[in-house]
């Protein structure tokens, strides 16, 4: 046989190539040697769209802004339930509450007497912003093409002033910005909507003067005027001094404290706003939107939203240390191994786009990122119950390699609303409300939790979630409409008496005793792109049909299904969630108060539950402090919502977080997401782990090229 | 869509077929190559399992409504004017597979387990937290396992054939009126007639079919006939083009040229000579088309622009596999379920589509 | 030749603008610009007057064709058909709904990621696929050649979403020989492609060797074949020769239909391995109901496939000197 040189030297070619490409071959995405930096890296699987502290308004992106902010208030990292301690104040703020006269009431009066509040907040001195070019008239850019602000110099920084709480303010109040929280504010705060004029037609007059300047229409909408937010009044926020800052509310609202831990109130530079108006930095693409300039622990450097999301260490960051005391059960335990130290620990914090889980997951697996979400589909393979106690806990063999697990009920409820409106399941008759009762009994949202959670989630009886006062305990307040006792839990009626319900509401066996046709619910959603959906509706649909009932999906898109849901044209809506803004219980009845109405008011009503029965004691619950007369209260206003049923309670969902075990001090937040400054992180251990869990596996690639090998060299039959 | 209706058209397209069957196998031409396609074994099993595939397609297809009846005493229900009440009525193959389908379970369970596959928090006799695997209402008794929700996935996956069929055909069969007579206009006048025709379906072909279809969807709401239609216009410009192809061919035809010479009409030649004569790439490309318009249903289903809900098809399943694949152990029978329905359809399709190529195209004979 | 192609390109233009005016009316005609405010603004900002002020901004406010009311030339140019749709011939595809972003920014951007993912599949599928098919052409009617076949339509049944997940466990989770996703600039781009073309190669494999196999096979049953072989040539210089020269031809007429699929096919492949490309843009534009950017990416993909008629033509001339210009 003739040697086949060339073909030979093609082999030998490939496998050399083959030798060294899998020497430098391995699954690490971060590059080799990232794994030893203090720098911790996670995840972001919704699309961040804004990064503006007042116009941002999804959870997925106050999970970044949170850490890049600072608000006045907090809340405690380690204590649950939620505890506001002061922030960049020297205490908590202290507030008066005035009379229709303007006098002064002393202790806490009743909210019916309170005209005005006046909130008092002292800033601690020597709080800096984050370096940034802004400050510096003369900064420049360095660079030909610049792409972020740091490619502008030279850069200084200031101190927070309660000025510059004027500022954000006007700022939110300026219709141009688009603060989603805008009308809500307007329901406490005094003379918001005056400040809102004053902004505008303080921005038609630098238009006018524009214009006379000879600008044109095109220049004018491609560079918005800017007022000086500085010096516009506000009737909410009055600058006392220096460092004291005074927020005027129209009636009596506790709660108002909270929103002082949102990030819509955090302090904003002017000058950062005068920056960004420049026209060489317009010209970079940049603006507040997606560049803040705060004074959190951290400062964003890269900002590519579709990708990766930077914050480095904010070195202007002024004196904050790790708590000292947590829970009871926190006593002793590593979690306050860190107390009274400096924050933040990590220096540089990788926020990166995963938009499916699965890869996700698989990273988290391998140790490239250092806590994940457990999706519910891994329950089985992460977890495995203690045989001794009666908990969850992680499976060996990742207990084995150091991950730990943080369980929490974050205050999310999730409900199917009826439309109240709706002729067929809506309204207050009692053919109706039957109906109503009997859907909600069918719908076993204990058996939902096994099936689709896995077990993870906490059958809901009201809206009130765990961790919130006033929330439904089994047996004395639980929801004896749909559940009963079984003298250990709260369990679903049997279906036969939603059956007798059913009848009794005129529709035996799911037919209309008065027209004859069989009963057809329409289910309104948006959700088919939903990985888990088919099998959600089709069981919903078959728990239906034990009633009798035909569920029909009415499937849009989320856009039109808005607009469904705006104009009352749905009978029942889809799973969803409201995540709570506070840990207040009226954060989540005020779902079913009349004037939330969301056909007529937009409100977040969005079953169109009207009850002035319901509507009394709201009104009396609200502004209360969590008394026993609170509770009471709430148990009524339960009761309720029990009986009418305007939507089907579903469940209260529990959130599991993997973390490996050279992250510490990890303690999940449902509320408020500024925890990544309390996190510590153990580079050594990382790279050890990436490295031992990660070895490539070479031979089956060997195998495959000595087969191609063999095939191409294998003597053949000539013909 | 009423029963009613439903029968009808799936009468009338059975009666088409039948009708163009007696046409073909008037012709020479045809019955040779039917005899050359049955010569072959393996061209004849395929066609004998797509037969299969449809006549379940058919019996899914047509059905009635029955008179409700009370479910204790069993007597027929009235409404209150004393009209009889009917139930929304069911296909022939859901009454067939009644016994199926009622075999349900909690939750998933593998092909002939006996116990669920996820395990369940609860106490033992002790009074001591364990976690156990039920046992099923049907131990031993789903053949390819169950879903999650409990359903049988055999019932599943026989009741994504009518959806596979229907993606399949009607797709084609709504490309096909635009094509043909497109096709065989543009190739047979030629001149600016056929500039426009080559024009408009440069234009439909040059769009991207998926984000037609999505665009398509958004705009008319998800549902087996939207993405149909949504397929079908946006895929009659490959079938165009092979007609046209083919019509200009056939315009050399002496016997063609002679009828010309003869001053026929053009629309009889169309009718008589060409239209017949071009009848086998349609056929082929059916056939053969058949697999692709089936699987990129899974695909769609991915996007959200799938069929709808309460419609089984083999895309939800697969689509539903990618959770379930990275679960531990393994749920593994939804997707090989799938896929071997799948390749039950797509594998006798391709097959029996050469063979009708080779048999029909004898220029593309290849043995 | 040169003549000839301006000549094309001139023919292509009225077919850009059909496809533009074909989408314009199935976006605009349909679903109103209120909609699409409705769905940038977001759930809890929905009031009529910021419905107005979004359009107004994006200048979703004017006439679909023709504005009565403006004067002169603008009657036509202030028009949503104007300003949204034709200016795309220029490459000004304006500013994404959702994002309020620079869509030609964004594609700018992103078309490096998403060639760079393209260009390895697209070749390494035409080689594998025209080797594969050669191979199986070579031994027609064999029992090799039956198995083969049954194998493409296999691999064919196979779904793509299917082949990525398995091919990330394999891959990154099992071999550990690249990331399981994500995305680098620079030399360590080839790192975080690996993966993802060789899943997209295979992906390919079943439908493209069936097709090029029944190509190949149309060529060797010519006359010009049977000459080469009774000369005594080799067969495999008869194939690779011969046959794989004249049967580029249908394989070149399939290329701008091929470049489609790989746009849509790269869908996919980018959002499972989080590649920062156009494919992955495209998928949560119609997410988002993005309409802007599903239009733009409508007119890029035509913009592809008339570019792809084009580069076939060119190919025509090369590979078939019989083809007169």
């Amino acid at each position: 046989m003739k040697l086949q040189f060339g073909k030979i030297f093609v082999f030998a070619v490939l496998w050399t190539l083959l030798l060294a490409l899998l020497r430098t071959c391995n699954n690490n995405p971060w590059g080799n040697g990232a794994a030893a930096e203090n720098t911790h890296y996670t995840t972001f699987a919704q699309k961040i769209r804004n990064l503006d502290p007042v116009s941002a308004n999804f959870i997925h992106e106050a999970a970044v802004i949170d850490n890049i902010v600072e608000t006045p208030l907090a809340y405690h990292y380690l204590k649950r339930p939620y505890q506001l301690v002061p922030q960049m104040l020297t205490e908590l703020p202290t507030v008066i509450y005035y009379d229709a006269a303007g006098n002064a009431l002393p202790g806490d009066p009743d909210a019916t007497q309170v005209a005005r509040a006046e909130y008092t907040m002292r800033l601690r001195p020597g709080i800096l912003y984050q370096d940034h070019p802004c400050f510096r008239e003369d900064s420049v850019p360095l660079v030909k093409h610049p792409r972020t602000p740091a490619d502008f110099g030279p850069v200084a920084h200031r101190e927070v002033t309660a000025e510059d709480f004027l500022v954000s303010m006007n700022r939110l109040c300026d219709s141009r910005v688009g603060c989603a929280v805008y009308s809500q504010l307007c329901g406490f705060l005094v003379g918001l909507s005056e400040c809102r004029q004053a902004v505008e037609a303080e921005v038609r007059r630098l238009d006018e003067e524009r214009r006379q300047a000879g600008e044109s229409a095109v220049q004018l909408a491609e560079a918005p005027s800017l007022p000086d937010y500085r010096k516009i009044p506000c009737g909410a926020v009055q600058v006392v001094d220096r460092y004291t800052v005074k927020y005027v509310l129209s009636r009596k609202y506790p709660q108002f404290l909270y929103w002082l831990a949102m990030h819509y109130f955090t302090p904003a530079p002017y000058e950062a706003m005068v920056f960004y108006q420049r026209p060489e930095v317009r010209a970079a693409g940049l603006s507040l939107v997606t560049w803040p300039v705060a004074n959190g622990p951290y400062q964003l450097t890269k900002c590519d939203l579709d990708f990766q999301i930077v914050l480095e260490r904010n070195p202007n960051y002024h004196e904050v240390f790790y708590p000292a005391e947590g829970n009871p059960e926190d006593e002793g335990t590593e979690i306050l191994s860190d107390a009274g130290k400096r924050l933040p620990f990590i220096d540089k914090v990788v926020f990166n786009w995963e938009p499916e889980s699965i890869p996700s997951w698989m990273k988290f697996q391998q140790g490239y990122y250092d806590n994940s979400g457990l999706p519910p589909d891994m329950f089985d393979k992460a977890l495995s119950m203690n045989p001794d106690g009666g908990d969850l806990s992680l499976s060996e063999d990742m207990a084995a390699r150091g991950m730990k697990m943080a369980t929490t009920v974050p205050p999310y409820s999730y409900y199917y609303a009826f439309n109240m409106r709706d002729p067929v399941v809506g309204g207050m008759g009692e053919r109706q409300r039957l109906l109503r009762q009997a859907l909600s009994i069918a719908l076993d949202t204990r058996k939902f939790i096994t099936i689709f959670r896995n077990g993870n989630g906490i059958p809901a009886e009201g809206i009130i979630p765990p961790g919130i006062f006033g929330m439904a305990e089994p047996p004395a307040t639980m929801n004896t409409v749909i559940n009963r006792w079984n003298g250990e839990m709260s369990v679903r009626k049997d279906i036969s008496e939603a059956k007798k319900l059913l009848a009794q509401a005129g529709y035996p066996n799911g037919i209309d005793q008065v027209t004859g046709d069989p009963l057809v619910i329409q289910l309104d959603h948006a959700a088919a792109g939903r990985p888990d959906f088919k099998n959600h509706f089709r069981w919903l649909a078959d728990r239906f049909q034990e009633l009798g009932v035909r569920l029909e999906e009415r499937g849009t898109d989320l856009n039109r299904s808005r607009q469904r849901v705006a104009e009352g044209d749905f009978q029942l809506l889809f799973e969803r969630g409201w995540v709570g803004d506070y840990p207040d219980p009226e954060n989540f009845l005020m779902l079913f108060y009349s004037e939330n109405g969301h056909v007529e008011h937009h409100g977040p009503n969005y079953a169109n539950y009207v009850s002035p029965e319901f509507d009394a004691v709201f009104k009396k619950l609200e502004t209360m402090d969590n008394t026993p007369e609170r509770r009471e209260l709430i148990e009524q206003a339960n009761r309720i919502l029990y009986e009418d049923a305007p939507v089907i309670w579903d469940i209260h969902p529990i959130n599991m977080i993997l973390t490996h075990g050279w992250l510490h001090n990890y303690r999940y937040m449902s509320i408020a997401f500024d925890n990544l400054k309390y996190l510590r992180l153990d580079p050594q251990e990382r790279s050890r782990c990436q490295r031992e869990w990660n070895r490539p596996c070479h031979w089956p690639i060997w195998m495959l090229m000595a087969l191609f090998t063999l095939a191409a060299f294998w003597p053949r039959k000539q013909r | 869509m009423p029963w009613f209706v439903q029968n009808l058209i799936v009468f009338c397209l059975l009666a088409l077929t039948v009708w163009l069957w007696r046409a073909a196998s008037r012709r020479e031409y045809w019955r040779l190559a039917a005899r050359e396609v049955a010569a072959r074994k393996g061209a004849l099993v395929s066609g004998l399992i797509l037969l299969c595939y449809l006549l379940v397609a058919v019996l899914d297809s047509i059905g009635w409504s029955v008179a409700a009846r009370d479910p204790e005493s069993g007597e027929i229900l009235r409404n209150a004017s004393g009209k009889v009440i009917y139930t929304p009525g069911e296909s022939v193959l859901n009454r067939l597979l009644k016994p199926l389908e009622r075999r349900s379970e909690e939750s998933y369970s593998a092909p002939m387990a006996e116990r669920l596959y996820a395990a369940e928090s609860s106490t033992d006799a002790l009074g001591k937290s364990v976690r156990i695997h039920k046992e099923l209402n049907y131990p031993k008794g789903h053949l390819l396992g169950t879903d999650r929700i409990g359903k049988d996935v055999l019932w599943l996956s026989l009741k994504s054939i009518r959806t596979g069929i229907i993606i399949g055909l009607l797709t084609t069969l709504i490309a096909i009126p635009f094509a043909l007579v497109m096709g065989v206009v543009a190739g047979y006048f030629g001149g600016w007639v056929d500039d426009v025709i080559q024009y408009l379906y440069t234009v439909v072909s040059s769009i991207p079919t998926v984000l037609f279809v999505a665009a398509f969807i958004v705009i008319f709401g998800n549902g087996l006939t939207q993405l149909c239609i949504a397929m079908g216009l946006a895929s009659w410009t490959s079938l165009c083009r092979l007609l046209r192809a083919e019509t200009l061919r056939l315009k050399e035809a002496e016997y063609i040229a002679a009828a010309r010479a003869l001053d026929t009409p053009s629309w009889k030649i169309l009718a008589r000579h060409i239209l017949p004569n071009v009848l086998h790439v349609v056929l082929i490309t059916t056939v053969l088309r058949f697999s692709s318009e089936v699987l990129s249903e899974a695909v769609l289903t991915y996007l959200g622009i799938g069929v709808g809900a309460d419609t089984m098809s083999w895309g939800t399943m697969i689509n539903d596999a990618r959770a379930e694949l990275t679960r531990d152990p393994v749920i593994w029978w939804k997707l090989v379920s799938a896929f071997i329905f799948m390749l039950g359809l797509v594998l006798p399709a391709n097959l029996f589509g050469d063979a009708l190529r080779d048999a029909l195209d004898p220029r593309l004979r290849t043995q | 030749m040169l003549a000839y192609f301006l000549k094309r390109i001139c023919y292509l233009i009225p077919i850009l603008v059909g496809v533009n005016l074909l989408v314009f009316s199935l976006f605009f005609l349909v679903s109103s610009p209120d909609d699409m405010a409705r769905q940038a603004l977001g759930e809890k900002a929905d009031r009529p007057e910021e419905v107005q002020r979004w359009k107004e901004n994006r200048g979703y406010d004017l006439p679909l064709f023709y504005h009565a009311e403006a004067p002169g030339a603008q009657k036509i140019t202030k028009t949503i058909f104007f300003q949204k749709s034709l200016t795309m011939f220029w490459g000004g595809f304006g500013i994404a709904d959702s994002t309020g972003r620079d869509i030609g920014d964004e594609i700018r951007k992103r078309v490096w990621p998403s060639f760079a993912l393209a260009l390895p599949v697209f070749l390494g599928t035409l080689l594998a696929n025209i080797f594969l098919g050669m191979k199986l052409a070579a031994v027609r009617g064999s029992r090799t050649d039956r198995i083969g076949q049954f194998l493409c339509v296999v691999a064919m049944s196979i779904s793509a979403l299917v082949l990525i997940i398995f091919g990330q466990y394999l891959g990154a989770q099992q071999l550990r020989l690249g990331p399981v996703s994500g995305f680098a600039t620079g030399l360590a781009m080839a790192k975080f492609l690996t993966l993802p073309v060789v899943v997209g190669i295979f992906s390919g494999l079943g439908s493209g060797t069936r097709l090029y196999r029944t190509f190949f096979l149309e060529q060797i049953s010519q006359d010009y074949v049977r000459t080469a072989r009774a000369k005594g040539l080799p067969e495999e210089v008869v194939l690779f020769k011969h046959v794989l020269r004249n049967a580029l031809i249908p394989v070149l007429t399939n290329i701008p239909i091929y470049l489609l699929m790989l746009f849509t096919g790269n869908l996919l492949l980018e959002k499972f391995f989080a590649i920062p490309g156009l494919g992955g843009y495209t998928i949560d534009a119609i997410a988002a109901l993005d309409f802007a950017v599903v239009r733009a990416m409508v007119f890029l993909g035509a913009v592809i496939y008339v570019v792809g008629l084009l580069l076939a033509d060119l190919a025509y001339c090369i590979v078939d000197p019989r083809i007169k210009l």
